[in-house]
């Protein structure tokens, strides 16, 4: 491995973690797993390539929402990586106190909002993204709930898997199929992959809030 | 009468290990008492449907909680070899029990790393403690990520808790096998590791 500034400064950041926040290093360590990266990259190949951006058509930049962020790695990535627009703020929602106290160690451009996501009303926020790689582990009528909350054409970007020997995942669909046959009343142009992870199949949809 | 509780979820323990600790309090639990078995695979007529499907193992455990009254809790991997009817008092307090004794020292930084615990649930007692289980259902994917199991919860998660004040509870680890109770706490792992 080839060391440089940026490496020093991981090790730097997850130095501060292991005091500050001791119960909470291995929990960091577990949200950079490659998996994760991997499917996180993935969505943002696809949305970089998602055709229907009509609302941002009429904006300069535009303000992204993740939901259930985690410790921001989500974020982070589409900062840096999504190509359409430019991006005017990013949130990253999570009920957890303890993501936003974590992620702006880990990303300090990252503006964490400590919000449970079935009390946040999405309508007056104006979010030309709507992002959620979590489905599999919220109750649907949350995840329904949030498009229900936003304002027509915003764009949502929906991540679940079948992976349903894990205890987290309470809301897994078995395949890519029922997971768009859940949103096909409630948003339009969607777009749908698949990709095999091994042990589990993750699946992905892009729509447009009817 | 009191209510007696145990969980058997999944195939890690078979039916057998049931009705063994269904005989064990019948010839040690003198105190009047109903038991009731929370189980995905419900069959005879003292066992009860999980009440959460999408819960696995020993959460099921902390869903027990919901029930009020007096109530005692026993795991499946112990061995009640005397009378037990000493549990039956304090049920005012949600109650489980202290793991000191055969856990031994802890590097202080590695268990507070791990989330460890120096409690153990393997037996539990409580009467009106939902809110334990409301706490731990409002941000259950939370703790499911954080925590490998309830007595970490419990532990870490500044849940109001007491401790069993006996040493007539001991565990297998400690080489005593003449308690009243004997927990084989992690004995039975390696048969079926996915179903703790």
């Amino acid at each position: 491995m080839n060391y440089n500034q940026q490496i020093i400064d991981v090790f730097k950041h997850l130095k501060t973690i292991a005091k500050k926040f001791p119960a909470r290093l291995l929990d960091t360590l577990d949200c950079f797993n490659q998996n994760q990266f991997d499917c996180k990259m993935w969505l943002i190949d696809s949305l970089n390539q998602y055709p229907y951006h009509f609302k941002m058509k009429t904006k300069n930049s535009i303000d992204i929402a993740i939901l259930g962020g985690w410790y921001g790695l989500m974020a982070k990535l589409v900062s840096d990586n999504f190509t359409i627009k430019p991006i005017r703020n990013i949130y990253s929602y999570d009920f957890d106190p303890y993501a936003g106290q974590v992620g702006r160690i880990l990303f300090p451009s990252i503006e964490f909002v400590e919000n449970d996501i079935k009390d946040l009303n999405l309508t007056e926020k104006s979010f030309s993204i709507v992002i959620n790689t979590s489905c599999e582990h919220m109750e649907q009528e949350i995840i329904e709930g949030s498009i229900a909350s936003s304002p027509q054409n915003t764009l949502f970007v929906l991540q679940s898997n079948n992976y349903t020997e894990v205890a987290q995942h309470v809301n897994c669909v078995d395949s890519l199929e029922d997971f768009v046959n859940q949103y096909t009343s409630s948003l339009a142009n969607i777009r749908s992959y698949e990709k095999d992870m091994g042990k589990y199949t993750r699946f992905m949809i892009l729509g447009v809030k009817k | 009468m009191i209510s007696v509780y145990c969980v058997n979820w999944g195939t890690k323990y078979s039916r057998e290990f049931t009705t063994t600790l269904k005989e064990s309090l019948q010839e040690h639990l003198t105190v009047p008492h109903k038991f009731i078995c929370y189980t995905d695979n419900p069959i005879e007529e003292y066992d009860v449907p999980v009440k959460y499907p999408y819960l696995r193992g020993v959460w099921h455990k902390l869903a027990l909680l919901e029930n009020k009254g007096d109530s005692l809790f026993f795991d499946m991997d112990i061995k009640i070899n005397s009378n037990i009817d000493f549990l039956c008092k304090d049920f005012d307090k949600f109650s489980v029990l202290d793991s000191t004794p055969w856990k031994g020292a802890n590097d202080p930084t590695v268990f507070r790393m791990t989330q460890n615990t120096m409690v153990n649930s393997s037996v539990m007692r409580w009467s009106n403690h939902a809110h334990i289980f409301e706490k731990f259902q409002q941000h259950r994917d939370m703790y499911l990520r954080l925590y490998s199991g309830i007595d970490r919860f419990i532990y870490n998660e500044e849940v109001d808790y007491n401790t069993i004040q006996t040493n007539k509870i001991t565990s297998w680890l400690q080489n005593i096998d003449k308690s009243a109770i004997v927990l084989y706490n992690g004995k039975y792992n390696e048969l079926q590791p996915a179903n703790n």
